[in-house]
């Protein structure tokens, strides 16, 4: 009998270690508005489907000092830097295109997870949710557009 | 006449009191003080200076002077002193110093795990 548990414990932890450790390259594609200002904070977070905090996926922008204005994801960590620790780049200008590729794990798609994109630019308008874009498979290879300094975002695999 | 030499009186005495301290105490200026007068302040106690005729070290200038060198410095390097905050400024552990501290960039850490990331991953990132 107890050998039996054990052979079912160890079928169970086998079958179910590949679905938590599948997942896939997705790129992120970011198109910038000709804004006239500086590099644009971007922070790319994720909340799931009744809008709790789940994690960062990227900060576009080194000095914690401006991330107050990137308000929505203020709002969500505390202002916490170690939530973007390893996953943060530089700033992205006006008019370039930021590219970035993480490994992430399937099942942030079709699970109800929504990605949240905050702007903000020195001396000018912040822009919290600047992008707001549910996490499913139709949302794949679409731009989509966003409200202030973001001209499209595409998510593709 | 009667408030007039009161008030005569009064300038009197009072010119009096005045000329009588000076006499009593006589101001010496610097330098060894005579051997006969009782001194409590130690000798090595540097001599009392109402004013100062240099005007390139006193305390004020030289004073203004670092102010204005350390204003000068702080706006060639505004950007750099705000950075620094935390290692200057702050003691580890403390919360409202870990909101100061930047993040680590990509590629020198592990990204959080936060359940988005597969164990492992390292983020690309490329900027046109």
């Amino acid at each position: 009998m107890k050998h039996l548990l054990a052979a079912l414990a160890l079928s169970t932890a086998l079958t179910s270690l590949p679905a938590l450790a599948e997942a896939r390259p997705v790129t992120f594609t970011t198109q910038m508005r000709s804004y006239g200002g500086d590099g644009a904070y971007l922070a790319f977070y994720v909340t799931d489907a009744q809008g709790a905090y789940v994690g960062s996926l990227w900060m576009a922008g080194g000095k914690a000092k401006y991330y107050k204005h990137l308000s929505g994801w203020q709002a969500a960590t505390g202002g916490d830097r170690t939530q973007v620790d390893g996953i943060t780049g530089a700033s992205v200008g006006s008019g370039r295109e930021l590219k970035i590729t993480l490994d992430l794990q399937d099942a942030l798609f079709d699970a109800g997870y929504v990605l949240h994109v905050d702007a903000a630019v020195e001396d000018m308008r912040d822009s919290p949710n600047e992008i707001v874009l549910p996490l499913t498979s139709d949302a794949v290879g679409a731009p989509v557009t966003g409200r202030g300094y973001i001209d499209t975002l595409t998510v593709s695999f | 006449m009667k408030s007039a030499l009161s008030l005569l009186a009064l300038t009197a005495a009072l010119g009096l009191s005045v000329a009588g301290a000076l006499t009593a105490a006589p101001i010496t200026g610097p330098g060894p003080a005579s051997p006969q007068a009782a001194d409590p302040v130690p000798s090595t106690t540097t001599p009392l200076q109402l004013a100062d005729n240099d005007h390139d070290d006193g305390w004020f200038f030289a004073r203004k002077g670092a102010r204005h060198d350390r204003h000068a410095h702080d706006d060639d390097e505004e950007d750099e002193d705000d950075d620094d905050y935390s290692a200057r400024g702050c003691a580890a552990g403390q919360p409202a110093c870990a909101l100061n501290l930047n993040p680590a960039p990509a590629g020198t850490a592990t990204p959080p795990a936060n359940g988005l990331f597969a164990p492992g991953a390292k983020p690309a990132v490329q900027v046109n």
